[in-house]
Formats: C-alpha cells, sequence, structure tokens
C-alpha cells in the first residue's frame, strides 16, 4: 500500500471517528458504518437530502452527508424532540450534521484544515459537479434502520 | 433584500466553487429568510418600515411574523430563539406555526393573549420532555398589534421591549421578564400597553432581539448596550427616510463590531407609520 493509500485511509477513519462520535452524542442508537468503496463517475451517491462542506488548506476536496428525509426527521424527533418537523428543519438538520462531523475532523487536523461553510440542497441539481483529479470515496452507514452515505473526496 | 454576514476567507470561497456545488443555493438558508415576510409586506401592513436581519451563522434564532387579518388589526410578532445556528432555526419555525394557529386558526387580537396562547402551547408540548430537551426551547417575543379602525397601537411583550423615539427623546415600554417556552413550574400571566397612534406621528417605533444591543464593539470593545442603541438610531434619524436609516444602521453595526467575530444572531426591526 503507497504512503498516500495510507494517508487517505487515516483521513477516512478520522471522518468515521466524527460521524460515529455525532451520533453517539445525539442518540443511543449507534451507526453502523459498511465497507468503503470509490464511487464511479457516473454514479450518484445522494439520497433525499444532503449537507455539503469544501475543505482546503493542508487538505483540498469536498464532504458529503446525504440521507433520506426520515433519517433527519428521527434525528430531530429524538435530539430535538419536534414532532413534526418541516422539510427547512430537516435539511438544517443535514447541514448541522455535516458542519459537525467536518468541524470535529478539523480538531484532528488543526487549523491548517479549514472547512467551508455547509451548503445544504435536495435531490441531485444539475450543478453538482465533483472534482475529477481526486478519488471519490463512499462509505456507506446505517442508523436506526436508515441508511445514509458519507462521501470524501480529498487530495 | 436579504442581509447576512458570512465569513468565509477567500481561499475558502472560491475552492468551493470550484469544486462543489457552484452558484448552488444553500436551500436551508433560503428557507430560514424566505420564512419571514418581506419589507414590502411589512410596507403594506404599517407603512414604512425595515429590518435588519443578521443571524451569526448561516441561519439563526431570531425572527419575525406578520399578518393583517380582515378586521384591520395588524400584527407583527419579533422573537429570538435560544441558541444559535441550525436548532435555533428550527425553532423561529416552531414558534412561527404556533403564531399562525393563534392569530389566523383562534382569532387572537391582544398581544398579551397571544403571548398567554405560544407560552401555553410551548408547555403542552415541553413539559413532560423536559429532561430531554438538548436545544433551547425558549424565546423572548414582542407581539405588537396594529388596531387601525381604533388608531391604536397594543403591545406585549416576554422578554422584549417595544422602543420609541420621538425628536430624540427615547420612550419604552417594558416587557415582562419571563420568556415564552420557559419557566413552566410558574404562571405566566403578560400585560399589554396601548398607544394612540396619533401619539406616534413622526415617531420612530423599534423592536429588536438582544443581539442588537449585546453586540461587542466600539473603542472600549464593550457591549453597546440600549443607551448605545438609541443613541445610534438618534443620529441616524437625521437622514430623511427609514430606507436611508436602516443603510446607517447597517453600517454602524459593521463599524461598532469591527473585526469581533459575532456572539449571537442580530434583528433589528423599525417602523413608522
Amino acid at each position: 500500500m503507497d504512503t498516500k493509500q495510507l494517508e487517505f485511509e487515516k483521513t477516512v477513519n478520522v471522518f468515521i471517528n466524527s460521524i460515529e462520535k455525532y451520533f453517539n452524542k445525539l442518540t443511543d442508537t449507534p451507526i453502523q458504518t459498511h465497507p468503503p468503496f470509490i464511487k464511479q463517475p457516473d454514479d450518484l451517491v445522494l439520497k433525499e437530502c444532503t449537507g455539503m462542506i469544501g475543505i482546503s488548506g493542508s487538505k483540498m476536496g469536498l464532504v458529503y452527508i446525504s440521507g433520506g428525509m426520515e433519517l433527519f426527521r428521527d434525528l430531530i424527533l429524538q435530539y430535538v424532540g419536534l414532532e413534526k418537523p418541516t422539510t427547512s428543519d430537516m435539511l438544517d438538520m443535514a447541514g448541522e450534521l455535516s458542519n459537525v462531523v467536518a468541524g470535529n475532523v478539523r480538531e484532528s487536523y488543526g487549523r491548517e484544515f479549514m472547512i467551508s461553510i455547509p451548503i445544504v440542497f435536495q435531490g441531485s441539481p444539475d450543478k453538482l459537479k465533483f472534482p475529477k483529479d481526486v478519488p471519490i470515496y463512499v462509505i456507506p452507514f446505517d442508523w436506526d434502520g436508515h441508511e445514509a452515505y458519507m462521501v470524501i473526496g480529498l487530495k | 433584500m436579504i442581509s447576512t454576514r458570512i465569513n468565509i476567507n477567500k481561499s475558502q470561497s472560491q475552492l468551493f466553487a470550484k469544486h462543489s456545488p457552484q452558484a448552488m443555493e444553500d436551500l436551508s438558508v433560503k428557507n430560514y429568510h424566505s420564512s419571514f415576510p418581506s419589507e414590502e409586506y411589512l410596507n403594506r401592513l404599517f407603512g414604512q418600515t425595515y429590518v435588519i436581519n443578521w443571524p451569526m451563522s448561516e441561519v439563526g434564532g431570531d425572527g419575525y411574523w406578520a399578518y393583517e387579518d380582515e378586521e384591520g388589526f395588524a400584527f407583527l410578532i419579533v422573537y429570538d430563539c435560544s441558541g444559535h445556528g441550525r436548532f435555533a432555526s428550527m425553532m423561529t419555525r416552531y414558534y412561527a406555526n404556533i403564531l399562525t394557529e393563534a392569530i389566523k386558526g383562534q382569532g387572537l387580537k391582544m398581544p398579551s393573549s397571544i403571548l398567554d396562547f405560544v407560552h401555553e402551547s410551548a408547555k403542552n408540548d415541553w413539559v413532560n420532555h423536559q429532561n430531554n430537551l438538548n436545544v433551547g426551547k425558549s424565546a423572548d417575543m414582542g407581539v405588537m398589534v396594529l388596531d387601525k379602525s381604533r388608531k391604536k397601537i397594543y403591545f406585549s411583550g416576554a422578554g422584549m421591549d417595544f422602543v420609541y423615539i420621538q425628536k430624540e427623546e427615547f420612550n419604552k415600554i417594558e416587557g415582562s421578564k419571563v420568556q415564552v417556552g420557559d419557566r413552566f413550574d410558574i404562571e405566566h400571566s403578560y400585560s399589554y400597553a396601548e398607544i394612540p397612534l396619533r401619539k406616534l406621528k413622526k415617531t420612530s417605533c423599534y423592536m429588536f432581539s438582544d443581539g442588537a444591543t449585546d453586540i461587542f464593539g466600539g473603542p472600549r470593545n464593550k457591549k453597546l448596550k440600549l443607551s448605545g442603541l438609541i443613541e445610534a438610531i438618534v443620529k441616524c434619524q437625521k437622514e430623511t427616510t427609514l430606507k436611508e436609516e436602516k443603510a446607517q444602521m447597517e453600517k454602524f453595526f459593521n463599524h461598532w463590531s469591527g473585526s469581533n467575530e459575532p456572539l449571537d444572531d442580530l434583528l433589528l426591526i423599525g417602523l413608522r407609520f
């Protein structure tokens, strides 16, 4: 395994630890992560609702977390207590999740690892383009019966 | 126009433009701002108005709600939900839904009854879940009602005041200190004040979140406080229209805070009837 690969796996693990920590803090139900795979150029690894963060500084790229509305609805129900969250609430939850996960990763890498504010979107917008020169890794995970993806493209 | 202060450095924004959804709107930011009435709508209800709404991050916990019913009662409610960011933003919609039910559903007119209804609704929702409250549920709230047929203003506040400035002299109708959605162990009872509209001629009125007075900065890097806010407004009022006053106040807040990162959401609404 080359150095770049080792470095990348280390980074992916930091993200996995971060998302596990966040779900453990918010809820009593831990997430289950599944083996990562590389996204093929034509794959659209997107669910209904996505929170995306741009990364610059010591690493360059993006990370996003994408899940169905029901995942975010149940997170709000369990953590906030709102019984009838609106679509806007669920989008806010997606933004919050991606922001905190990336923020926790920043703590591991220090100030040189810079994160943008999250962009939240629904579905598969036409304008979404992935960087071509970076392998995009997909980490599938389940939480409380909901399937979701954390997607990382870094160099 | 939406006024937001989003602190993002150049390299981050360039990277984001390159690597992620180019020119894509952040739906949560769009939804936050579009959930509040426009200045044009407020102008139709109240005359001249302006809104400065600066959440400390991309979205926030300050909000406002307005409506005019068929009997000529025009309502303006300003609220400041606990906390910041996206969870607080959720709470702005939670309180907006209760206000819709209170005013459009139940037909309540008096501001104190509206506050009572809001608090009781929050109490019903949260009192049995107090151990599970991970996110702040309370809010400061000011309710102003313009009764167009009787030409009167009614105001009631829960942790929020109503301020008006006449000939550089400042007056305040103090709200109760007790927020809505808080202290379920005590009885909440909100009272209201009324002012004839003729007393408010050539007068500017204001409702604002505590972010407008708690903003740090100035020569000694201290809180602006109410006195500082009033002084700034009075200075800005030398401009002739509220639109010009808005621009001056935005400039003032930016100048006052300088390089300080915002510590709270800031909402200021000015009105001239």
